[in-house]
This record gives structure tokens, C-alpha cells and sequence, in this order.
């Protein structure tokens, strides 16, 4: 399985705060049979939250930051590898087969197209892990996606099932998938974990065909664990073995190899007509 | 939905319609019967530029489009089909085309270094010689503005130099505006009507509210007509035997 999401990166930010939490975090995903796992921090600096959050850094990497940056332009792309790359010698240090990638995760900001060539990307391709305020979509939503679209940047919307707003009305989810953004859920709001409104926001969204991806958005030991297996029996429940699956295997590896992920948007125009029933009200 | 990760096997730029998958059939030869009313609608003025619509959405005017375009393309002519459903684009699959880039990607396009704007029109060539698409490209959120922008006339002024016909699709009339605002950018509008999809008053009102904005409709195609193959059996040569 491929863990597109995760914050595995010891005290890079609100994630796996030590070494040795890092550790845990791998170990746990591969015992649950996961082979590669995104590292995807956040994004500091203009738009982000960390930069106040952040202790400063242990650094166990030498390259790590050396708590916040004043200046908090955000942190690069060789950053993010250096770290990684940090991590994974260790992992291969202690034997723990796990491959790491090197990403982001992009908190929604208007100004995000005019810095679209230097937004860190899922292992350097053109799909963009982006997060939105978690109890809004932001008004112009749409211009900033299209723009970031028209400078080759494929939008994949982080966790939308926490989203307030998005829970209350998804057709906004709708709309943006129709828009060519993919969609990643987070294991543990299927699983329950983070409570029933998001839990009952991920099944739909399964349900409307509005998710393609399941990642575990990790943060933290044994709180906010990796794993994935767990929510893919419970979305195999809703869309199917094969496709639950494939939202943790096929469509993840095509998104790494930075191949076309067609999806096939559930539009009015290609929705079969079957004849209302007075009993089809759901 | 779907998720289609398998796409790429699919054969890129084949188009899905019975103008290229069975030339012979009566439908084919329907599409060239339109090519040729078309070429002979307007003696005076060559048709170039044209636009198709329809009232309602479904009632088939994309793959009327592509099926006409090759058949132009058949007989010699240079086309380019443009995707100008901004709401709805279907053309990269019907010709199997990759849609990351395309027509609004020309109205973000970085000025050249003249001032003037680079226009590098991102054409695909398709398995039909003679025929290119320009696919919709990312959706923005003001389809309308986009295509009534004096960046359009630029546009359509570089496919006039490409193509002898620019086929331009659009989304429904009475749904938005886009075909209205790009009906006074053309030689002829067509109106695709879907027989038994589309209620007659409603055409009506489509070919209505397209003259009110002066639109130059030339016809009506109507699509999905009632057919009997049998009729002609061993006139044309049926689908089933090539």
C-alpha cells in the first residue's frame, strides 16, 4: 500500500515530534503492510499556522530547521528532501522497509498560482496535496484551482470529510472534482476516529464517488497512527473491495509516477436516467 | 464514477464515433450529406468559423461536432475542433486526448516579449489527418467573461490560420450564456436538437433566443433519429459486415 499522507518528519511540524516517534510511526506502517509512505510537513510561512505552533526543532538531521524562520518564505523543496532523505537513512539503519517520498502539504492561499513553480509537490509531480481552512472552503476557490490547474498543478484536496463547510454541502466537493481536483479521505475518519460527523461525511463522499484516495494523515504515536488497511475494509464496504484498493494502491502509484489519474466525475450529464421510484427518496 | 486508471491503454486521438469507426454506414453518410448542406448554405460567404448548440444538454451536439469533423477532414479539408463547453467539455474523450492543457490556458498565457501576447495554441493532432483538437483545458470559474474577451477574437483570428473550419462546441442555451456570447464571434450557428430528447417549445426558444442576439443560425441538425438499418440493407454496407 502507498500512504500519500503523512506528517513523519520528526519536529518539522505538528507531526511525529522525535526520532523515536518517527520510528513508531514507520514501524506501525509497515507492520500494517504499507511499502511507501508520502512525507508530506506542512507548509509554513505566508498562510501557514506553524510558524508560531513550532517548537524549536531537536533536529536530529542536521539539515532540520532550526525552529521557526522569521522571514518564513516556507520551506523549499530540497528542504523536504533533505529531511526525508535524513529519515529514510535511518530507516534503512534500522532495517524498516519502508520507502519514503518527499512532498507537502499546501494550506490554501489566494497567492498560491503566482508561486505555483515552487509549490512542493507529492514526490515532484504535478499533483499538489492541498488543505483547506478546516471550517471553510475559501471564496475563490475555483479561480485559485483553475490557475493552479493552468500551470500544470493538479489540486488533490486533503481530508475534505473534516471541512465544516464541505460536510454541510457537497456539492462544493462536487463541483471541484468536476474540476479535474482528486480527493483524499482519511483513514481515521473512516474508521471513526475523528467522530461521527466526519465519519458520516467520509462514507458519502465514498459513496458519491467524490474520494480516490485513502491516506493516513499521521501525526502522532499511538494518537494519530499510520495504517491503512483498517479504513480500506471499511470503505470496501461502501464502494467495493477492488476500488477501496485501489484508493491505497493503483491510483496512489499513478499519482507518484506522475501518470493521469482519469476520474470520471459523477456529472448530471452521465448520470443514467433510471426511472424514479416514490421509494428511491435516498 | 469511475476510476479509469487504465486510460493511457486506450488508442490517444482516435476519435469513438461512426464517422471514423464505420465510414460506410448510413449515419457516416448522413454526416456528409451535413458537410455538403453546409459547404452549399452559403455560396456568398464561405462558412468558416461555426458554432454548434443545442437547447438542452444530452441532445448530442460534441459527438455531432466530432463526427462532422471528420468528415470534413475525410474529404480534404483542415479542421480544428475547439472545445467551448468551459461548463461540460467532452471532446478530449471522444478523441481520447489528455485535457491538462488547452483553450483556457491560452487566456493565462505570459505576454511575449513584443508585448504582444504569445499565442502558442496547444493543438492536438489526431489519428484523422488533416484534423486537430484544441480541448477545453482546466474549467475556469467565468466561462462566459473568457469567451466574450477580445483574448477570444485573438484566438479564434490564429485558428482561422490553421484550419479551413473551426468547429466550435458550447454548452446548452437555455443554460448559460457562453453560446450566445460566441455566436456573435462565428459564420453559422447550428443548433443540434435531439429528436425525442429535447421538447419542441424548448428548441423553439433556443433558435429564438440565439436570433435575438442576431446569432447567424444556418439549421438544424437533428440527432437521434428513429432509424431502420434494415431499410438499406445491401444498399450500404452495414457495420456489422466490414
Amino acid at each position: 500500500m502507498i500512504d500519500l499522507h503523512t506528517h513523519l518528519l520528526p519536529g518539522v511540524d505538528d507531526g511525529a515530534q522525535s526520532l523515536q516517534e518517527a520510528l513508531a510511526l514507520c514501524r506501525l506502517a509497515v507492520a500494517d503492510g504499507t511499502q511507501v509512505a508520502v512525507a508530506t510537513p506542512h507548509a509554513r510561512g505566508r498562510g501557514g499556522v506553524w510558524t508560531e505552533h513550532l517548537a524549536p526543532a531537536p533536529g536530529p538531521r542536521g539539515a532540520g530547521p532550526n525552529g521557526p524562520q522569521p522571514e518564513a518564505a516556507g520551506i523549499t523543496a530540497a528542504q523536504v528532501e533533505a529531511w526525508t532523505s535524513a529519515l529514510q537513512r535511518e530507516l534503512d539503519a534500522q532495517g524498516i522497509p519502508l520507502r519514503l517520498v518527499a512532498g507537502m502539504e499546501t494550506l490554501f492561499d489566494a497567492d498560491l498560482p503566482s508561486r505555483a513553480p515552487s509549490l512542493v509537490t507529492l514526490g515532484g509531480t504535478r499533483y499538489l496535496l492541498l488543505e483547506f481552512p478546516a471550517w471553510m472552503v475559501p471564496p475563490g476557490a475555483a479561480e485559485v484551482i483553475f490557475r493552479l490547474q493552468a500551470a500544470g498543478l493538479v489540486p488533490v484536496i486533503a481530508h475534505p470529510e473534516r471541512n465544516d463547510e464541505i460536510a454541510r454541502r457537497p456539492e462544493l466537493l462536487e463541483e471541484l472534482v468536476q474540476r479535474g481536483c482528486l480527493v483524499q479521505v482519511t483513514a481515521m475518519s473512516l474508521t471513526g476516529g475523528f467522530g461521527s460527523a466526519a465519519h458520516a461525511t467520509a462514507t458519502a463522499l465514498l459513496q458519491a464517488g467524490l474520494a480516490h484516495v485513502i491516506a493516513s494523515d499521521a501525526h502522532s504515536y499511538p494518537w494519530r497512527p499510520t495504517g491503512l488497511s483498517e479504513a480500506v475494509a471499511e470503505a470496501a464496504r461502501v464502494v467495493g473491495e477492488a476500488q477501496a484498493r485501489a484508493m491505497v494502491t493503483s491510483i496512489p502509484r499513478a499519482i507518484l509516477e506522475n501518470r493521469e489519474v482519469a476520474v470520471r466525475p459523477p456529472s448530471p450529464a452521465r448520470r443514467r436516467r433510471r426511472p424514479r421510484r416514490f421509494w428511491s427518496i435516498w | 464514477m469511475t476510476l479509469d486508471t487504465d486510460a493511457a491503454v486506450q488508442p490517444a486521438g482516435q476519435p469513438d464515433v461512426v464517422a471514423y469507426t464505420h465510414p460506410r454506414s448510413p449515419a457516416a453518410e448522413a454526416f456528409r450529406t451535413l458537410r455538403t448542406n453546409i459547404q452549399f448554405a452559403s455560396l456568398d460567404r464561405p462558412v468558416r468559423r461555426l458554432l454548434f448548440t443545442s437547447a438542452g444538454p444530452d441532445e448530442g451536439k460534441s459527438l455531432v461536432i466530432a463526427n462532422l469533423a471528420v468528415t470534413i477532414a475525410g474529404a480534404g479539408g483542415r479542421v480544428v475542433v475547439v472545445d467551448g463547453d468551459l461548463r461540460r467539455p467532452s471532446q478530449h474523450e471522444i478523441f481520447h486526448l489528455d485535457n491538462a492543457r488547452g483553450l483556457t490556458n491560452l487566456f493565462l498565457a505570459p505576454r511575449g516579449a513584443d508585448g504582444a501576447p504569445a499565442l502558442d495554441l496547444p493543438l492536438q493532432a489526431t489519428a484523422v489527418e488533416n484534423l486537430w483538437v484544441l480541448t477545453s483545458g482546466p474549467l475556469p470559474p467565468n466561462p462566459a467573461e473568457l469567451l466574450a474577451s477580445h483574448r477570444m477574437d485573438e484566438i479564434l483570428r490564429a485558428l482561422d490560420q490553421r484550419a479551413d473550419y473551426v468547429l466550435l462546441d458550447s454548452p446548452p442555451v437555455m443554460a448559460v450564456t457562453d453560446a450566445a456570447v460566441l455566436s456573435s464571434k462565428v459564420d453559422a450557428v447550428l443548433l443540434v436538437v435531439g429528436a425525442g430528447v429535447v421538447k419542441r417549445e424548448l428548441a423553439r426558444k433556443a433558435k429564438a433566443q440565439l436570433e435575438a442576439v442576431r446569432a447567424p443560425v444556418l439549421g438544424l441538425v437533428v440527432n437521434n433519429v428513429p432509424f431502420d438499418p434494415t431499410a438499406f440493407a445491401g444498399y450500404y454496407e452495414m457495420p456489422a459486415a466490414q
